[in-house]
């Protein structure tokens, strides 16, 4: 297990380089940063002076050596555009559209598995009928297409009826969540102070033991990023339920395809193990239905469902571009494809290889988690 | 190697009388097609890719209006005019926009007809090109070994380590000019992988076989055994990817140009116009309504189409 599992990380290592490679040689290729993003009107000598000023004007190897180093300290240098760092950027982003895939994710599986078990069950009957015809139309519909449709219902239609539900951004604006941290007292905002300019001394006294130049506060700063989590542990409801409200439509949307291939997978697999000859035998014995079906079929039947879901987080990445597009929420997706845009090196690099670690390290963690569901699997 | 996959035929086989023995086994072809009839949502995933051609191909005629005229004075008509169907109450003396209208004043009617030559090119088109490039580079892989098998794929290795969207996205970022050819051949790059691997294994598997060695040892080239020896064996593999993947690419290619980064204006495009009518989704929901239907039922068909040659060409594959 260990051995394989640190083949698996060595054997990945080039692949994660020959992505850093790529995507700095692509970001290369995308053109002059300058005119896309100070305008087309620019002069060429405040192009010059830009460019000098971002780096760009070194040698090519040189940027490289450079960005190889930022990405191994975990300093990736300032945004061009929006003139912010973008660890901070990242550290914001990320957790919309972690909470964005996770919500959307449980929502496949928790709705995915049990139709897919109802349809199998009650083979060619209606309900499977319905949950084939639906799981194809759903792997079907544009997701963007079905966000906007459901935006619509369910800001306009249903308008000032209890299920309104909003159709962008993340919280109502004027609400402003308190990170676990500072409600539980482990960090003072220096706004809260009250200190005089300069006085060092008060503000180490009024400091907790968390300030912003620990070594840990970016972890505790993403974390604290994540509303849904954020407002559900310190227990502030009105924020809580405004952060879900928002989290709705758009997982439903991004859920949508992940939900049909779960269900879709959970009917066929169920199927052929419901024909098998050990529930054959389960029956013969005289087990209860319920027993046959939870114990001896189910067990055998969701690995495969298992595998399924693990590969569908590459799709719920793309299609967390065209949700969080549609949704007008600041999650990875939406910033990475406006950087892209405005060829924001920074962020493209950044974004990147935080994306493709965080998609080897699931891939890993999918592999690895077959051997606990199927002891017949040994990793070796 | 078709044969033995398919225990069902096998036993069938075992069955059958003296004379049935001495006629030739059903090809690969009749019996595919036998299997594929027997499907319902084969034959409704047929269905509905031939209404989509056949609206292709005659869209000139079916088409009212041309999808790039603008009909603001001309006709009686704002932007954005609602749809107005004689049948479902509207008046009949006014024009009769079974679509409604476009931010621009075009009939979306039309559009969406003509729409359908462009998703239809998008799909076999990118799904052409992913082939051939994943076939070449698969089978340079496999043919050739060594350290050429291993640059190409951890290529492809790089490339699946990206979500393909983005990749795609980037893609076409690097060239100047969007439209929807950078489109197709963004996403053709982002889904070669697959078919390289594909190939690829078949080239192994099939490489030491005595019937190649046969084949070179006739003198036969090596493109030559490839395209008589080594393909066939890939075929099915090869044909179901495929067709699974038009589906995949008229809705990735929709969704490029929804980000705007695929078909431009004025081509008819559905994700282009979805795109365009989005942010009046809450005052006029019709201009985004039917572009996605659109787009939703012609890759339906797609889909359907490519589980029923699935199911009919190889029924020991799972889902």
């Amino acid at each position: 297990m260990t051995q394989y599992l640190f083949r698996r990380i060595l054997l990945s290592i080039p692949v994660l380089f020959g992505i850093l490679t790529v995507t700095f040689f692509m970001t290369r290729m995308l053109g002059d940063p300058c005119k896309a993003i100070l305008g087309e009107k620019a002069t060429q000598e405040v192009c010059d002076r830009f460019i000098k000023d971002q780096g760009l004007d070194q040698p090519i190897y040189t940027q490289f050596v450079i960005y190889v180093k930022q990405i191994v300290s975990g300093n990736f240098g300032e945004s061009i555009r929006l003139s912010r760092p973008v660890t901070t950027l990242l550290l914001e982003r990320l957790p919309t559209t972690i909470e964005l895939a996770m919500s959307a994710l449980i929502l496949a599986v928790i709705i995915g598995v049990p139709l897919g078990i109802a349809a199998a069950l009650w083979h060619n009957s209606p309900v499977d009928i319905l949950t084939t015809v639906g799981a194809n139309i759903g792997v079907s519909m544009p997701v963007f297409w079905l966000g906007l449709l459901l935006a619509f219902t369910f800001a306009i239609a249903l308008k000032d009826t209890p299920f309104q539900l909003p159709p962008a951004a993340r919280i109502s604006p004027g609400l402003q969540p308190v990170p676990f941290y500072e409600k539980w007292g482990w960090y003072v905002n220096p706004k809260d102070m009250d200190c005089p300019r300069n006085d060092t001394a008060c503000v180490d006294e009024k400091s907790s033991w968390l300030r912003e130049d620990s070594a840990l506060f970016p972890l505790f700063q993403f974390i604290g990023y994540h509303y849904i989590f954020n407002s559900f542990i310190t227990g502030d409801w009105k924020i809580f339920v405004d952060v879900v409200k928002h989290m709705i439509l758009p997982a439903f949307t991004l859920a949508t395809i992940p939900l049909s291939v779960v269900a879709r997978m959970t009917r066929s697999s169920l199927l052929e193990v419901l024909g098998k000859d050990y529930v054959r035998t389960a029956r013969a014995k005289g087990a209860r239905e319920l027993r046959v079906v939870s114990r001896h079929a189910l067990r055998n039947a969701l690995l495969p469902v298992a595998t399924i879901i693990g590969l569908q987080l590459g799709a719920l990445l793309s299609g967390a571009v065209l949700t969080e597009t549609t949704f007008n929420l600041a999650g990875v997706g939406l910033t990475l494809t406006d950087a892209i845009k405005n060829r924001d090196f920074p962020i493209i690099q950044a974004f990147t290889v935080v994306i493709a670690l965080g998609y080897m390290v699931v891939n890993l963690l999918v592999d690895v988690s077959y051997g606990f569901l199927d002891p017949r699997i040994r990793l070796d | 190697m078709f044969q033995n996959r398919n225990t069902q035929d096998a036993e069938k086989q075992a069955q059958q009388t003296p004379e049935q023995l001495l006629t030739p086994p059903a090809s690969l072809w009749r019996t595919t097609l036998k299997r594929f009839r027997r499907r319902l949502s084969g034959r409704l995933g047929l269905a509905i890719v031939a209404f989509v051609f056949l609206v292709a191909i005659f869209a000139p005629i079916l088409a009212p209006y041309s999808p790039t005229e603008q009909l603001i004075g001309k006709e009686n008509v704002k932007i954005r005019e609602k749809p107005c169907i004689h049948l479902l109450g509207c008046p009949a003396d006014k024009p009769q926009h079974w679509m409604g209208l476009d931010g621009n004043g075009r009939d979306n009617l039309s559009r969406i007809i003509y729409g359908a030559q462009i998703s239809l090119m998008v799909g076999f088109f990118t799904v052409g090109i992913s082939l051939f490039l994943g076939v070449l580079l698969g089978a340079i892989a496999g043919y050739w070994g060594g350290w050429l098998d291993n640059v190409i794929m951890r290529l492809m290795d790089v490339i699946l380590g990206f979500p393909y969207l983005l990749l795609a996205i980037a893609l076409v970022s690097i060239s100047e000019t969007r439209s929807i050819q950078n489109a197709m051949l963004a996403i053709a790059i982002v889904t070669m992988p697959s078919y390289a691997r594909v190939i690829r294994a078949s080239v192994l598997s099939v490489k030491e076989m005595d019937y190649v060695a046969a084949s070179r040892a006739l003198g036969a080239s090596k493109l030559r055994i490839l395209l008589t020896r080594v393909l066939p064996n890939a075929i099915t593999p090869l044909i179901v990817l495929a067709s699974m993947n038009v589906a995949g690419a008229i809705l990735d290619a929709a969704a490029l140009s929804f980000l705007g980064m695929g078909a431009q204006e004025p081509m008819p495009e559905w994700g282009q116009m979805l795109s365009r009518e989005r942010a009046q989704v809450l005052s006029a929901p019709h201009g985004i309504f039917f572009p996605g239907l659109a787009i939703m039922i012609t890759t339906l068909g797609f889909t359907l189409l490519g589980d029923g040659l699935r199911d009919a060409l190889d029924p020991q594959l799972n889902d």
